[in-house]
């Protein structure tokens, strides 16, 4: 039983940061219909952020996350700017061409500031609090919250506030959204930049408990990915659904059968799409 | 000169083999001779990525079906003691059987979705071999034998443990590969590969079954990755779990957008070894300008290019009528 809930507790961790990312990738597919793959090397990008201003700076830990939060989120709209926004018109496997081409970019670029090696700040928080006979450092906790308290903001954005309302109006149908005088242009700046803001903190998130080099924002992102499309592409309740589901299912499995059970997660996708080709809670979209 | 443009085609076609026999001879170091092999398996990777393009999948798991057709011939070899010659077929057909399982299943799904489902199978492959024991776990599979002495009537007996005599062998492959591919693409078969993406429901109301068509496409393409992938494993005579991860599939996808959709085994063959020698001579700079080079390249052909090299001349043409 002690185990269980200890796997149920760290799969929560892991889930709730595969939840951030994937948030962002649905915001983003909603409202550009387009696959961010460079998402995950944000995230990667935010971690190094926080690694150089604490380690090397001496810079207060959440200071640095917010730092790390404003450089990626300028650098999401810096890109948005110059390569995705002029793509736009064009075909959509162009501005998926473009986008991988500036994730490859930036992962040579970390590796040539910061190496290729592993790289970690370091416990921040010290001690730990037995749940339910679960050890638990205070860390992850921290991360479990503090990712809680962002998914909710989000929800409650997109939910509730006129910006959320058009951006969903947008996601749904982008023609009827901009003749009701919804200005497209400024909402994908917005949704871009919230969505880089995202990606960072989750990547900030996990530089105390986890080890980050430069090239794990590919296998992140596909991660992400899975996610969104197991819960259907722009939709939020389906990102979180989805991203416990596999979570749960790669922890326990992994835990309990070893690294093959990872297949799972992969299988999951396919036995989604082969039932409901727009995910679990997703509605048909077009693609071009 | 009339003659000269009448043939162009054909004669294009046997300056390149021309071409490719003569180039061991006259680069015959060792590392080069490596790098062509390289270049030649990116080919036919990149040929059959332009094959799948052309229904409007775009693929995310060419490295699966290489891996498929390499251990398929290793385990062979190494198990059952079956000939490597027989083993590059073998590879071929696992890896085609596989697309077909595949195929007839999934590619009723369209756009993205199809995209990612094309990346999980490869990542399931790619986690399958490389935690099952009988696929030689993490460590991959080491000592599997290389291409045995065959028999050619007129030349005796000939042997290839090479480098050289192995680029011969996958010249032989590239270009029955090319050419099949190039034929596929300019008959009929081709331009109903086309209308697909265009308008699926249209084709379908003239009587075109868009399924039948999507597993010929896909089933080709995967099958001569199959034979590049049991061909990689007895030339380099180790396969190694690494060498098959979601990179891998994404440089082969830039590497055929780089070469150019207008034709599938021109593109396939100009992107892949273009990219791959650039690669390789990189690699020996600092192997972190590999990434800045082909994120820079995809950005660059996507922004200034978007229909890839083969559509410079035409460009230039352009350039040069304004001026």
């Amino acid at each position: 039983m002690t185990e269980l809930m200890q796997t149920a507790l760290n799969c929560l961790v892991l889930s709730a940061n595969y939840i951030l990312l994937a948030l962002g990738l649905t915001l983003i597919f909603g409202i550009l219909r387009m696959l961010n793959f460079a998402h995950g090397t944000f995230y990667i990008c935010g971690a190094y952020v926080v690694y150089a201003l604490v380690q090397k700076a001496g810079v207060n830990y959440f200071l640095a996350t917010l730092a790390a939060m404003v450089v990626v989120g300028g650098l999401g709209l810096l890109i948005e700017a110059l390569i995705l926004y002029p793509l736009n018109d064009k075909l959509k496997v162009a501005s998926l061409g473009a986008i991988l081409g500036v994730s490859m970019v930036l992962e040579g670029v970390l590796s040539f500031i910061f190496g290729g090696e592993d790289v970690t700040i370091g416990s921040y928080f010290k001690g730990t609090i037995a749940i339910m006979g679960a050890t638990l450092s205070r860390e992850r906790i921290m991360v479990v919250v503090l990712c809680g308290l962002i998914m909710g903001g989000v929800y409650l954005w997109i939910r509730k506030t006129r910006q959320g309302i058009a951006i969903r109006a947008l996601a749904e149908n982008p023609k009827v959204a901009s003749l009701q005088g919804i200005n497209t242009r400024s909402m994908r700046f917005l949704v871009m930049g919230i969505a880089s803001c995202l990606a960072a903190f989750a990547g900030a998130i996990v530089t105390p408990l986890f080890y980050i080099n430069p090239f794990m924002g590919g296998g992140l992102v596909f991660k992400a990915l899975l996610i969104v499309a197991v819960g259907g592409m722009g939709s939020i309740e389906g990102s979180v659904l989805a991203g416990f589901l596999i979570g749960f299912v790669e922890s326990i499995g992994v835990t309990y059968l070893g690294p093959i059970a990872e297949v799972a997660s992969f299988i999951i996708v396919i036995a989604v799409f082969l039932f409901r080709p727009w995910g679990l809670l997703g509605v048909e979209y077009e693609f071009h | 000169m009339s003659f000269i443009k009448r043939n162009l085609r054909g004669l294009v076609f046997i300056g390149l083999i021309l071409i490719f026999i003569l180039l061991p001879l006259i680069f015959p170091n060792p590392a080069r001779i490596g790098m062509f092999i390289g270049c030649g398996v990116a080919s036919i990777l990149a040929m059959g990525w332009l094959m799948i393009l052309r229904i409007g999948c775009l693929s995310l798991g060419q490295v699966a079906f290489l891996a498929i057709g390499g251990y398929t011939s290793a385990l062979l070899a190494q198990k059952a003691g079956i000939s490597p010659w027989i083993g590059l077929l073998g590879g071929g057909m696992a890896s085609g059987l596989v697309a077909l399982g595949l195929g007839v299943v999934f590619l009723k799904v369209r756009g993205l979705s199809l995209s990612i489902i094309t990346f999980a199978f490869a990542e399931v492959v790619r986690l399958i071999i490389s935690t099952l024991e009988f696929f030689g776990g993490h460590g991959g599979i080491m000592e599997i034998p290389k291409f045995n002495p065959l028999l050619i009537p007129g030349w005796g007996i000939v042997r290839f443990d090479t480098p050289l005599s192995c680029y011969y062998i996958l010249l032989l492959i590239l270009m029955i590969s090319g050419l099949f591919m190039w034929r596929m693409d300019r008959s009929a078969l081709g331009r109903t590969f086309m209308s697909l993406p265009q308008n699926e429901n249209l084709a379908q109301s003239l009587g075109i079954h868009p399924l039948r068509y999507k597993v010929i496409s896909f089933v080709t393409a995967c099958f001569f990755a199959g034979v590049a992938g049991a061909f990689t494993a007895h030339y380099y005579g180790v396969l190694y779990p690494g060498s098959y991860i979601p990179m891998q599939s994404i440089i082969v996808q830039i590497q055929g957008t780089v070469g150019g959709v207008a034709s599938v085994a021109l593109g396939g063959l100009l992107g892949g070894s273009l990219m791959v020698m650039v690669e390789s001579w990189l690699l020996n700079v600092d192997a972190r300008w590999v990434y800045i080079f082909y994120g820079a390249v995809i950005l660059a052909v996507t922004f200034m290019l978007p229909e890839g090299l083969l559509s410079l001349p035409r460009k230039i043409k352009k350039l040069y009528k304004k001026a």
